[in-house]
């Protein structure tokens, strides 16, 4: 019955664009195919944040969590070190897309990522994505996205680049980045080493000494860890009208798992895991005149053990191939229609043997302006699996430019999207406990958004209010019965609003940015499939306030940047208030520039007051802590052919 | 004033997962502070180190107080207890995740001595032989040979550990006719430790097992028990005569609890031994009652319950034969705690 309504939809739309006759939207004629940014453009009406490269490069002895943390009102539920996971509006870890280069990246095992094994320094680009995208993204997106991109930047010559950070607790971080570009052939390397030892000392409030009635000073142990990768990319126009490219992602983590703070001091499990990922994709992108099509192939490897134990190694192989093509007129609007194919292969100890799963999405998508000023898009995404549900995941989405001028923007953006979640490997095949008959996690989200913005000579202001509404069904949790087992447990009810300001203005010869982002989330279980009654009260680890806030300074190359954060009271798996709690974090640098050289020395103070906070109950964080960055690069070095700039 | 011997020692451990505390009970009263007679009931918590906690059940008022270690000591317990045992007036905690044995006034629950921590690792359960303590450890436990087991022989005076290796996962003790017995969890035996040199010799099973009971003989009743790593169509009720450490006798029963905590006890004569047995459902829901072995004629008598839905930890009140039933229905939802009178009526106690 829904595939009907919307195929109805659809058909009106086509039939109301052709009688209104309406011309082309300028912007959908694109010059380059940048197959994954182009996927973006079809979530009209959806909250898109982009983290930009000088907010990358700040943070680049970082991590994707770290990033989040400092920039965006998103709940990172993470301990010192260890495991960072995201979660969006209330929504669960593995309820989160994060794609690189159109690919899922998701531990297909698990169904989420640790965002604290994802390096700012390999990204020059992330965009988050807020809502359901299963349309565009498929499986997990729930909650919303993330996307991993690197810009493809031509006939810039030679580059390289060098950064090593020092920092608080035995941490440090080597880079080194590669480069070259004609207008022909792109090179681009990226090699990281993350080292941190964790041992920070804090206050333990779970242990105290009954005979001198204190509690005990404490020192972290078995956080440490070790992580090394590579990010490689090869681009090369075959002609004017054909280009292929190759990009090959390695990374290798060795993680302690932190203790809580009781087996931090009396000792317990002490236990570590080690991560091997690496994800090849390769492709073709022909495009004349209006038409596009694109080719991508790839192999993703994802290897985990746990405690050196290889009788018990966690690993999948998946190879993938996805066929796109792009009209940017069709019946004068964007379309693209495309497919992809997954095979799975699991090498997992509690896997039977031979196991092997297919995954097939056939998506179409569309956008139009369809009058003045309002553009839609619809999206339309079903989904096969092998031995499984079929899933259908539509969206439709309006954009409505209230005012452009030269000054001033002002918009109203409203999207619907049904979006799912296929049980992991793990849920339907773990030996024993697995149920192959689990139902698809499904969501369904409305979100309306207004942004403004006042742009003139020396200043510029930017607003934005954003409301939404999402329901999450057949939640899967693994519960204890006989022993731990997956199940289809409540169905969530999740909403609230987000609202920002930025701001930019000169004073003299000192340029000040500063900004605040804040959400509000009620996220309530509204219905239960294990009790026999819910309380509705707000779920574990979901604070229903955050807030970021940041200001920087520039004068002549010197930039003195302040951020603060606010995370509201959670509730502990037992119901029990978690403290609400704030850091402050500054940082001061100076940036030299002479001819192609670059050279930059960054220091930072990390929760400047030393604020003894738990994010998870009885897991101690840092307090005060120290980083120092320098970094060196050398950009546009042009030789032979190339005039020397 | 109260004495220790009017309490129900063995405090009812409940191994449930994710029970949530309601403070906001209408029937709750603090403090017991002149209550005579009460029951000590051990939440286990989440694992790890969250929501262990103890409970006080005032029996003749019926009314119960929750939180009693926080209260005691102003701090959360922050390890899962294991189990509880009081000796001498003094109670120990055996916990997991920060593996410890905590050390604290049976009357009052507050600790004035540090636990003990240095070669432990994750302690089991307690029995104690004049001055001696003999604790059941896994060790790194790798469920599956359990290698790494041992019993920590504890000095109470000077609080130092021995340790004795003992492979295969020991778990509740006894020490009888001399010796101490150790109940294999994780293989098909009995470990016989002689009290004097530490040596040890095993007695053959046909399951693996987890609790004693000594009767006023020196002989020991041990649960046979099906579990998830070592399932059996033997599960029972044996009977070891300790003089000869021979198993005399194994009354079957299917489905004994194979939990960790109090699954089976004496009566006050010890003519009977009230016994959980259960399996789940289609549901996953354990279904279970209380069975009545008699000591006399080693068979089962009508058990005195069933068809309790998620059925959990069994004591008795020696004073009054009273049946105490600890229920923990689903993983995420509350346990309650049901009372079992004389007149065989069932009356809910508590919920937590």
């Amino acid at each position: 019955m829904q595939k009907k309504y919307f195929g109805f939809i659809v058909a009106i739309f086509l039939l109301i664009n052709n009688l209104l006759g309406q011309s082309i939207d300028s912007t959908l004629i694109l010059k380059e195919v940048e197959v994954v940014a182009q996927k973006e453009k079809y979530l009209v009406g959806s909250k898109i944040v982009t983290i930009d490269s000088s907010k990358l490069a700040a943070s680049a002895g970082e991590t994707l969590a770290d990033l989040i943390n400092i920039n965006l009102p998103i709940y990172i539920k993470q301990d010192a070190g260890g495991l960072s996971t995201i979660h969006f509006r209330g929504t669960g870890a593995n309820h989160t897309a994060i794609m690189f280069n159109g690919i899922n990246i998701n531990s297909l095992t698990l169904g989420q990522t640790n965002l604290s094994n994802i390096p700012a320094f390999l990204f020059d680009e992330v965009k988050v994505q807020y809502g359901g995208s299963s349309s565009l993204y498929g499986t997990d997106a729930i909650g919303g996205s993330i996307q991993l991109n690197n810009k493809e930047e031509w006939n810039k010559g030679f580059s390289a680049g060098i950064q090593k950070d020092f920092a608080s607790f035995h941490s440090n971080f080597t880079g080194l980045k590669i480069g070259f570009s004609n207008n022909k052939f792109r090179y681009a390397l990226k090699i990281f080493q993350q080292k941190c030892k964790n041992d920070f000392p804090f206050l333990n409030t779970a242990v105290k000494d009954f005979e001198k009635d204190e509690f005990i000073r404490d020192t972290t142990k078995n956080a440490g860890f070790i992580n090394t990768g590579l990010l490689q990319e090869i681009n090369y126009k075959i002609s004017t009208k054909l280009k292929s490219y190759v990009k090959l992602w390695y990374e290798n983590a060795d993680r302690q798992i932190q203790p809580n703070m009781s087996s931090n001091y009396y000792g317990g499990s002490f236990d570590s895991i080690e991560y091997k990922n690496l994800r090849l994709v390769s492709g073709l992108q022909f495009h004349s005149g209006k038409h596009k099509f694109s080719s991508d192939f790839g192999y993703i490897y994802d290897y985990q053990i746990f405690d050196n134990d290889s009788s018990q190694t966690i690993a999948t192989k998946s190879i993938i191939s996805n066929l796109n093509y792009f009209n940017s007129d069709f019946f004068k609007g964007d379309f693209n229609v495309g497919v992809n194919f997954m095979h799975i292969i699991p090498e997992v100890y509690a896997y039977k043997e031979n196991l092997r799963e297919n995954r097939l999405d056939l998506f179409i998508s569309y956008k139009k302006l369809i009058i003045k000023k309002l553009t839609s898009s619809i999206n339309l995404r079903e989904v096969f699996v092998s031995n499984y549900e079929l899933n259908f995941s539509p969206s439709i989405g309006f954009n409505y430019l209230l005012l452009t001028s030269l000054k001033h923007f002002w918009d109203y953006k409203f999207s619907v999207s049904r979006s799912y979640k296929t049980p992991t490997l793990n849920d339907r095949f773990w030996a024993s406990s697995g149920n192959p008959d689990l139902l698809p996690e499904e969501g369904i989200n409305y979100e309306l958004n207004s942004l403004y913005k006042l742009t003139n000579k020396k200043s510029k202001i930017q607003l934005s209010l954003t409301g939404f509404y999402m329901l999450v069904d057949n939640w899967i949790q693994w519960v204890y019965v006989d022993t731990w087992r997956p199940k289809n447990i409540k169905k969530v009810q999740n909403k609230g609003i987000e609202a920002s300001i930025e701001t930019g203005f000169k004073v003299l010869k000192l340029q000040f940015n500063s900004g605040v982002n804040y959400s509000y989330t009620n996220a309530t279980e509204i219905k239960s499939y294990i009790n026999s009654k819910t309380d509705r009260k707000q779920l574990i680890y979901t604070p229903e306030h955050l807030c970021k806030a940041f200001i920087s300074i520039d004068y002549k190359r010197f930039t003195l940047f302040g951020s603060a954060s606010y995370t509201g009271i959670r509730y502990t798996e037992s119901y029990k208030p978690l403290e609400e709690y704030y850091l402050i974090n500054t940082s001061i640098g100076k940036t030299l520039i002479y001819k192609h050289h670059i050279f930059s020395i960054n220091f930072k103070i990390n929760n400047i007051l030393d604020k003894a906070y738990q994010n998870q109950e009885r897991y101690a964080m840092p307090g005060r802590n120290f980083a120092i960055s320098i970094k060196y690069s050398i950009n546009n070095l042009k030789f032979k052919n190339n005039e020397k700039n | 004033m109260r004495k220790i011997n009017k309490i129900i020692a063995l405090a009812i451990i409940a191994a449930t997962f994710f029970v949530s505390c309601k403070k906001d009970e209408p029937t709750e009263i603090t403090p017991i502070s002149t209550a005579k007679n009460i029951a000590y009931v051990v939440n286990y918590g989440t694992y790890p180190g969250l929501n262990s906690e103890i409970s006080i059940y005032d029996i003749d008022n019926k009314s119960i107080v929750h939180d009693n270690y926080k209260k005691a000591n102003d701090i959360d317990f922050a390890s899962n207890i294991q189990s509880m045992a009081i000796n001498n007036d003094i109670a120990y905690l055996m916990s997991n995740d920060g593996d410890k044995i905590d050390i604290i006034n049976a009357k009052t629950l507050k600790a004035s001595i540090n636990p003990i921590s240095t070669d432990i690792v994750k302690p089991r359960f307690f029995v104690a032989n004049g001055n001696t303590a003999y604790i059941s450890c896994w060790g790194n436990a790798d469920w599956n040979l359990m290698e790494d087991s041992y019993i920590a022989k504890i000095d109470l005076t000077t609080k130092s550990v021995t340790k004795i290796a003992l492979p295969g996962g020991p778990e509740g003790l006894a020490i009888a006719n001399n010796k101490l017995y150790a109940a294999l969890n994780y293989r098909d035996s009995i470990a016989v430790i002689n009290l004097t040199s530490d040596a040890i010799s095993y007695i053959a099973t046909p399951a693996v097992s987890s609790y004693l009971l000594k009767d006023n003989s020196e002989n020991l009743y041990v649960s046979f028990v099906s579990t998830y790593s070592d399932p059996s169509l033997a599960s029972g009720i044996g009977y070891i005569n300790t003089n000869t450490d021979v198993i005399e006798s194994n009354t079957l029963l299917d489905g004994i609890s194979s939990n960790y905590g109090s699954i089976m006890q004496f009566n006050s004569d010890k003519s009977k031994i009230y016994i959980i047995a259960a399996a789940y459902d289609a549901n996953w829901v354990l279904q279970g009652g209380v069975h009545v072995f008699n000591t006399s004629t080693k068979s089962y008598e009508t058990p005195v319950v069933e068809n309790l839905a998620g059925i959990n930890g069994v004591a008795v009140n020696p004073q009054n034969n009273n049946i105490y039933v600890l229920l923990a229905p689903s993983a995420t939802e509350k346990g309650t705690m049901k009372i079992l009178l004389r007149n065989k009526k069932l009356e809910l106690a508590h919920v937590r």
